[in-house]
């Protein structure tokens, strides 16, 4: 769209400039605010009817429903506008949305202790604790679904609206420099026209406003006993409250200019696509013409004799009280012909026996061990508490990040409050693990050969690569070595510990010094160890072991006076 | 939608009675009203509308020619959007053919602008223009096509000629002629002595008087080129592969001759075996009158003519020399100089009219025709392209005549 602008801005002759996305996205009927509140107000409009009744059948003070269903229809329109455009693809998804209704399901649940039940106290929360479906109550449940509502016929309407846009294939094909091909070989298959998703649009929208009314209505409906006109119905003179009135009046007047404002968009795709020009006046016009269309007609709508007191509704009511009745007295009659016919059959369904008196449930009494063993009865709410948390926190996560909640002042806050926790955690650790090393270092000569026996007992040595088995069969050695009183000084290399091993073991002198070179040819060499040579050092380990185990090493000598 | 409607409103006026709802009421007006007023408005704009056209009507070849497309609504009720897709003849068009929406308020006025160039000769039709109306929620739309059509002539293309040699046999004339059989007594040049001979009447009796002896007014032989230009335009006398072009080239020929003629104040006619396009009338001639006036009305029937199969040149020419007076030129423009149309020629010279034999196509043996021609009596030119016109237009060099 933008493209085919440029291009007419651009002199003749001058180099056309690289088109990028954003040239293939209708950003002139995409942005704006009338389309939106229009959508909004329709929603909003739509769960009048079954607010209506709700409030007829219950004591719930619902007077904040119809503002927050259109603020969350408009967040449903405006986010689901912000999803079209091409920088947001990568948001489109599931996750997004369950993130939208995580945070609207969290607005209404505030709303609805805010401006109807009040805020709980510690010990509903207590409740809620132990059984967490109490936390649904019935008005949340009942305001969640109209909300919901509302936002999903917002988004639809808005997925319609964007769908008659001028989408970039469209663009492509119309500024395209391939003159012999053809446009609807460029263009990719569309599965449904702009006039059908119009046509949808207006269906959904009149058989919507039927649904209104009737649902409304049926929420003022006061049977009367007696009719002073035999012919008329048994209803009483209804009246529908102020906000009653004023949503079925913007349902409809909405609905109207949005009517206008999809064949605008019809047409508009239409012109652009047969490379027609359109004056700038066309488009300027189009939504004054159609609201003053609309306000002349609503103005001499207003100025005609009211329905129901007019010659002609009087006629139609007391045509449709005589069919009433007509009907009511042949379905009377059919009833009793039935009542007749099947009256001879009545001790067919009547049964011989009489039933057994229901006996008492048998309480369940627990056994001692189960009496023992039973958690808190807290427990389980608390583990569905953070269950459900962790869950609408990853959603509201999601959300806002996509959002952008997590850039700009926030997002340096939030920074600086990480790194903060860095440093911190990090000091943590440094002290923490230096205190665990003071104390493996003052626990060692108690119990440091048993620990490493056991680690060392953990070990497969089968399965260790030959070069790991050399040091394994050495570091045992030293172990073992260990254990009989010869430590292994820190600064001593495997040669001078080797003699120190040979002084004190000098039967395996041989086998001690072979084993060591092995062990310095795995560690040190860059050879590869075969596996035969691993053979034989673990020969040479087996007797180093044995001659390890047959005797302790002597204390070392005092130190000289 | 637009179907359900009604079952909508009549559902919700159930609902509205049943319930005596009186606000249910106000609602299945004003729906209602507005659906009346959708159907009912585009109508009713469409017949308000008026379209013209304001262009000059006639353009000279290469000339620009702009049009203003006046749209108006004449009615009290704005249009909301209009489409205008006009049809013009796309070989003149300038740019991309008028397409376009546009909005009317009430007694409102819209110009839509293009151009033509006229870069063909012709007689072209402008229009018809549709028209598209449409209500503002769609449940209306009113197709008409404006049977308005406008014509713009464009004149073939006039080659500046400044000497023919063409030679009547027309006395008193304005055209210098040799022969001193056609002294015109209007056009005195001078005096000379009597001779034995003179006439009598010839005598300057006052000049005499002064002299002391006889002067006879000298005057100088002049001719009348009363003409008429025959165009044949018979398709099957023109090559089959070329008769287009060359079709082309006698029209512009017979133009730059009647162009000539006019310009030496001469009397010229026209007459062409072709089809006029406005009258669709085939094989018409114009009798010659002279002025500018009767050269515009020549050459806008000869932006008009089309070639066509018609009757042979040969067939056609004696029917309409039969009432040219004595001595008038009869200049033939035809693709061919073959043996029919020659004796067709030698029948008028023999008839005391001036025929003259313009070929315009090539021909390869065009000296057997020129040979033919003179020995019957009448000049052959061969003017098969511009070149071979050059020597009409300077007045130091003569086409060969015979």
């Amino acid at each position: 769209m933008t493209a085919s602008d440029t291009e007419m801005d651009q002199p003749t002759g001058e180099r056309k400039k690289r088109a990028t996305y954003q040239d293939f996205y209708d950003e002139t009927w995409n942005t704006g605010l009338f389309r939106p509140v229009l959508i909004a107000l329709i929603a909003a409009s739509a769960i009048a009817g079954p607010l209506a009744i709700i409030r007829a059948f219950s004591s719930w003070r619902l007077t904040y429903v119809l503002p927050m269903a259109l603020l969350v229809a408009l967040g449903g329109v405006y986010s689901t506008n912000r999803l079209g455009k091409p920088r947001w693809r990568d948001q489109r998804g599931l996750l997004f949305r369950l993130g939208e209704l995580m945070l609207i399901l969290v607005i209404l649940r505030l709303a609805v202790w805010l401006f109807s039940t009040g805020f709980p106290t510690v010990n509903d929360m207590a409740v809620w604790l132990r059984h967490p479906g109490a936390f649904l109550d019935g008005q949340f449940i009942a305001a969640g679904v109209l909300l919901l509502m509302a936002w999903g016929l917002a988004v639809s309407m808005a997925i319609d609206f964007l769908d008659m846009a001028i989408q970039p294939d469209e663009v492509a094909a119309h500024d395209s420099a391939f003159s012999s091909d053809s446009r609807s070989q460029m263009r990719v298959f569309r599965p449904l026209g702009r006039t059908e998703i119009m046509a949808r649009f207006a269906t959904r929208w009149a058989w919507g406003g039927v649904l209104l009314i009737a649902t409304a209505a049926i929420s003022r409906v006061e049977i009367v006993a007696e009719s002073p006109n035999p012919f008329n119905l048994g209803l009483g003179r209804l009246g529908l409250s102020p906000d009653i009135l004023a949503a079925l009046l913007c349902y409809f007047i909405a609905g109207l200019v949005l009517l206008s404002q999809s064949r605008l968009a019809v047409l508009r795709s239409r012109w652009y696509n047969q490379d027609i020009d359109v004056q700038l006046s066309v488009l300027r016009r189009w939504h004054v013409n159609a609201l003053v269309a609309l306000l002349v007609v609503a103005g001499i709508a207003a100025l005609l004799p009211i329905g129901s007191t007019g010659p002609f509704a009087r006629v139609l009511e007391t045509i449709l009280g005589f069919m009433m009745r007509v009907f009511y007295f042949v379905m009377s009659i059919f009833m009793l012909l039935l009542t007749m016919l099947l009256y001879p059959f009545r001790n067919l369904f009547e049964s011989q026996e009489e039933a057994p008196p229901a006996s008492m449930p048998e309480m369940s009494v627990p056994t001692q061990a189960e009496a023992v063993s039973r958690l808190p009865d807290w427990l389980g709410g608390a583990v569905v508490w953070v269950v459900v948390g962790l869950i609408v926190a990853y959603f509201l996560f999601n959300y806002l990040k996509a959002q952008g909640a997590f850039n700009g002042r926030w997002a340096t806050y939030w920074q600086r409050l990480l790194y903060w926790w860095r440093a911190r955690w990090s000091q943590i650790e440094t002290t923490a693990g230096a205190a665990i090393k003071e104390v493996r270092r003052r626990l060692r000569p108690a119990g440091s050969a048993a620990l490493d026996a056991a680690s060392f007992r953990q070990i497969r040595v089968g399965r260790l690569p030959p070069r790991e088995r050399v040091r394994y069969y050495y570091l045992k050695m030293v172990s073992r070595a260990d254990e009989r009183g010869v430590e292994r000084p820190p600064a001593a290399t495997p040669l001078e510990f080797a003699r120190t091993l040979d002084e004190e073991w000098p039967d395996a002198e041989m086998d001690i010094e072979a084993l060591t070179d092995a062990f310095l040819a795995a560690r040190y060499a860059p050879v590869e160890i075969e596996r035969e040579q691993v053979t034989q050092t673990q020969e040479t380990w087996r007797r180093v072991m044995r001659a390890l185990r047959g005797k302790v090493a002597s204390p070392p000598p005092p130190p000289e006076a | 939608m637009m179907n359900e409607l009604p079952l909508v409103l009549l559902i919700m006026l159930l609902i509205a009675v049943m319930l005596r709802l009186d606000f249910i009421f106000y609602l299945i007006y004003v729906m209602a009203g507005v659906y009346i007023m959708a159907r009912w408005w585009p109508a009713r704009s469409m017949k308000h509308i008026r379209v013209r056209r304001l262009f000059n009507d006639h353009a000279f070849l290469g000339e620009t020619v702009p049009v203003d497309l006046e749209i108006e609504n004449t009615g009290w009720l704005p249009v909301p959007w209009l489409r205008v897709d006009e049809t013009s003849p796309l070989n003149l068009l300038v740019g991309h053919p008028v397409h376009q929406v546009i909005s009317l308020k009430p007694k409102e006025k819209a110009h839509l602008n293009y151009d033509f160039i006229g870069r063909q000769r012709g007689y072209y039709e402008i229009g018809p223009s549709r028209l598209s109306v449409g209500d503002l929620f769609g449940f209306a739309e009113v197709n008409v096509m404006v049977d308005r059509r406008d014509y713009l002539t464009v004149y073939p293309r006039v080659i500046p000629l400044a000497k023919v040699e063409l030679i009547s046999r027309s006395p008193h004339g304005t055209i210098r002629s040799r022969q001193p059989i056609f002294q015109d007594p209007d056009r005195v040049i001078g005096v000379r002595e009597y001779m034995p001979g003179d006439q009598f009447r010839s005598i300057n009796w006052k000049s005499s008087a002064r002299a002391q002896k006889l002067l006879v007014r000298k005057v100088e032989p002049a001719v009348s080129l009363s003409s008429m230009v025959v165009l044949d335009l018979d398709r099957d006398a023109y090559n089959f592969q070329m008769r287009q072009v060359y079709s082309e080239w006698a029209i512009i020929v017979a133009a730059s001759l009647a162009h000539y003629l006019t310009e030496q104040r001469q009397a010229v006619g026209l007459a062409s075996n072709g089809r006029d396009s406005v009258s669709q009338t085939a094989q018409w001639s114009i009798a010659p009158r002279p002025g500018r006036a009767h050269l515009m009305k020549l050459l806008e029937w000869l932006a008009r003519v089309e070639m066509i199969e018609t009757v042979p040149l040969p067939e056609w020419l004696p029917t309409i020399v039969h009432d040219l007076p004595w001595g008038t030129v009869v200049i033939v423009v035809t693709p061919t100089g073959d043996e029919a149309t020659c004796k067709a020629l030698h029948r008028l010279q023999r008839a005391g009219l001036s025929p003259v034999l313009v070929v315009t196509e090539p021909h390869g043996q065009f000296g057997v025709v020129r040979e033919r021609a003179r020995r019957l009596g009448f000049p052959a030119y061969l003017i098969a392209d511009e070149r071979d016109l050059a020597p009409w237009q300077t007045r130091t060099h003569w086409p060969q005549a015979a």
